[in-house]
């Protein structure tokens, strides 16, 4: 309180969005599905004609959920590329698609009387979701996560009807014993029985889930925090029995405004979105999947959206933060700014000298990369990204053991 | 494909502020009180100043170049401690003793250590320590400005109080010392244009406002404890200018909140010790010289981490 009198730490990124339409996108022509060969099956040859729902590739994992096709079309490819993510990953090109084709869908309304493993069965088999911890607290969050992005604002604003519908299914799921519904606080929603309201001023980092966790339980896994997007999704599925097809994406042009939440079928490709949205990019901008504080910048813009995307950020070259090397000056703002109380100062100067002991000492696996800590340095320190170094430098550690 | 973007780790935005723009906010906040040194003190007070950030700059440019060190020469760090030391010094400081200052405090104290940021100790503090325990007699305040001639008594209050004791406090009016009028170093005796360009840069989020309220704190209560007068020690020599300029250097001083208050508070209290019963003059300095050797102890006095998961022991 008194820091933020005395006007020590900046003012952090904020949400000031409002809801906006929802765009139907038709369905392109191609869609392209990555999946990660270490984790998945491929069930696919090129040539295979496909259906809706049909599987594309199977996990090894039951915590993960299998990669189904959300169109009727003909593999056309299957090639080795690199992920939204960096990481090396298969990628199944599918054309010729039906755009007609519609699903099989019977409107199921007892879904809510499914036992839980049962449930999870179904989603698993959608390719929706893996299974889900038990949790004491569940919070159905309604704020978006990031400045700039207003997907979620505009879904709740959209869908209020079915909030209480969602919390419902959100407490069977982890089989919670309080529903929290994390909303906006300049949103005037009627708030469905037996839910309790926490109110979200919008300021990152306030709204990712793990500080949401943290106020709530005091650990930022404490409870479990689901997008309204994802909860849609989940219950369209349950409801309607047939795959998720599609996925609600905020799309932020150069400016730093919202351009439209679109419905983009999943695999479309980000360049696809991008110029329906009527937004342009050229040489050095950033096209960054996500919002500005977490998102991941993408080399490739004809990769296809997943399942986890709800915002494309464009950023411009004149706006790219340089990052240097520079040496910390001990200011200290990214101690009194970090969520989880560790010292980002410390732990970035142990992560650029190779310092592993001293990494896990400070408590560098309770870092949720936020990203606060870089935005508030005034020497323009890479403090996260060395933290972030430092936390997979760790892990190959282990990984060679 | 043909399309070449930036890709980077995130976050991909950052604070307006930069390490340049805050140095120069402290240096504005100094100016009034530099003015109003120059006014009371006149030509002698620009001259020393002018040679203070002179050397400064040019023993920096030596030492970068020695050291290979290719951080950004004009962020302005060098002439901010250029400045401080001539605030602290009395005017009319012999050149000589300016040049040695200025390279104890950027040589010895800053770049040697690997410059801005990795500075256990505030160059500033190094730089007049060495000078005032080399050459205590060069240096003292009363025998530098006995040629000048000022609108004021040219006692130095705390040497006068160190002489005479308790007895000195009819001597002085404290809202004349408030003003300024009281002799001491070029600026560090202008306590209200101090006590404004501080406000300024903690209104404008350069420095917490934690150690510079603690250190006056200490100092009050430090002075009560030891029965003397706390709006004497409050208002005369360096305190104000300790409190927000001194004490809250970003290498030495501690980063969390508790640390922080501790580091103020207890710098404010050993000033005080030290004006009553050490053998040198200024407090203040020697105090938070001491203090920083304990900043990275206070560093340890942290918030708990919180975790992922509850702990189950």
């Amino acid at each position: 309180m008194l820091l933020r009198f005395s006007g020590y730490l900046p003012k952090m990124p904020r949400n000031k969005t409002r809801p906006s339409k929802i765009v139907k996108m038709p369905i392109p022509d191609e869609i392209r599905i990555c999946f990660d060969p270490v984790r998945y099956k491929s069930r696919i040859m090129v040539d295979d004609p496909l259906e809706i729902g049909q599987d594309i590739a199977k996990p090894y994992f039951d915590s993960l959920p299998d990669m189904v096709s959300p169109v009727k079309g003909v593999v056309v490819a299957i090639n080795n590329t690199l992920d939204m993510y960096g990481n090396d990953a298969q990628e199944a090109v599918i054309s010729k698609i039906d755009k007609d084709a519609e699903p099989d869908c019977e409107t199921d309304e007892s879904f809510l009387k499914l036992d839980r493993d049962v449930m999870f069965k179904k989603l698993v088999d959608f390719g929706i979701t893996g299974k889900i911890k038990k949790s004491k607290r569940v919070v159905v969050n309604c704020c978006d996560t990031e400045p700039n992005l207003n997907a979620y604002k505009t879904v709740l604003a959209e869908y209020k009807h079915e909030l209480p519908l969602l919390c419902d299914l959100a407490k069977h799921l982890v089989e919670a014993e309080e529903v929290y519904l994390a909303l906006p606080h300049d949103m005037d929603i009627a708030l469905p029985a037996n839910v309790k309201k926490y109110e979200l001023s919008c300021t990152y980092p306030a709204s990712i889930p793990e500080v949401i966790a943290i106020d709530l339980s005091g650990h930022s896994s404490g409870a479990w925090v689901i997008s309204i997007i994802t909860m849609m999704n989940i219950l369209y599925t349950l409801r309607q029995k047939m795959p998720m097809r599609d996925k609600f994406v905020s799309v932020v042009g150069k400016d730093g405004k919202c351009a439209g939440v679109f419905d983009a079928t999943i695999g479309t490709k980000i360049s696809d979105i991008l110029k329906y949205a009527g937004i342009n990019y050229s040489e050095h901008d950033k096209i960054v999947i996500g919002g500005t504080m977490r998102g991941i910048s993408q080399y490739n813009p004809e990769l296809g959206i997943d399942s986890h995307v709800n915002g494309i950020t464009v950023v411009p070259a004149n706006k790219n933060v340089q990052y240097t090397g520079a040496q910390c000056v001990n200011c200290g703002k990214c101690v009194l700014a970090c969520p989880i109380k560790l010292q980002p100062n410390l732990l970035s100067r142990y992560a650029e000298y190779n310092s592993l002991e001293d990494l896990e000492i400070q408590g560098i696996h309770n870092c949720i990369e936020c990203g606060i800590c870089s935005y508030v340095c005034i020497a323009r320190r890479p403090v996260m990204q060395y933290i972030a170094h430092g936390k997979r430098m760790i892990k190959n550690e282990e990984g060679t053991k | 494909m043909n399309t070449l973007l930036n890709v980077s780790y995130p976050p991909h935005v950052a604070d307006k502020r930069v390490l340049s723009s805050q140095l120069h906010q402290i240096i504005l906040g100094l100016v009034p009180a530099i003015i109003a040194g120059f006014y009371v003190y006149g030509l002698d007070g620009v001259k020393t100043m002018t040679a203070f950030v002179f050397f400064c700059m040019l023993f920096d440019g030596i030492s970068r170049y020695a050291f290979r060190k290719d951080t950004n020469f004009y962020d302005g760090s060098t002439v901010l401690t250029g400045v401080l030391l001539a605030a602290i010094s009395p005017a009319g400081l012999p050149l000589w003793l300016v040049v040695l200052g200025s390279f104890f405090a950027v040589v010895l104290g800053k770049q040697l250590f690997g410059g801005i940021g990795s500075a256990p100790f505030n160059p500033v503090l190094i730089g007049w320590a060495i000078l005032e325990v080399s050459w205590g007699h060069i240096t003292d305040y009363d025998i530098n400005l006995a040629n000048i001639s000022l609108p004021f008594s040219s006692d130095y209050p705390i040497a006068a109080f160190k002489t005479y004791g308790q007895d000195i406090f009819i001597n002085f009016r404290y809202e004349e010392l408030f003003l300024g009028h009281q002799a001491g170093g070029i600026m560090a005796s202008q306590v209200v244009f101090l006590l404004i360009g501080g406000i300024y840069a903690v209104i404008r989020g350069i420095y917490p406002i934690f150690i510079p309220v603690t250190y006056l704190l200490g100092i009050f209560i430090g002075s009560l404890i030891l029965g003397t007068d706390p709006l004497f020690h409050l208002v005369a020599g360096p305190a104000v200018f300790a409190a927000f300029f001194l004490a809250t250097d970003y290498s030495s001083s501690p980063n969390t909140i508790w640390g922080m208050l501790l580091y103020g508070f207890l710098g404010g209290i050993l000033t005080m010790l030290i004006r009553v019963f050490g053998s040198s003059l200024d407090g203040a300095v020697f105090a938070l010289l001491i203090m920083n050797i304990f900043t990275p102890l206070f560093d340890r006095i942290r918030p708990k981490i919180i975790t992922r998961e509850a702990d189950n022991a």
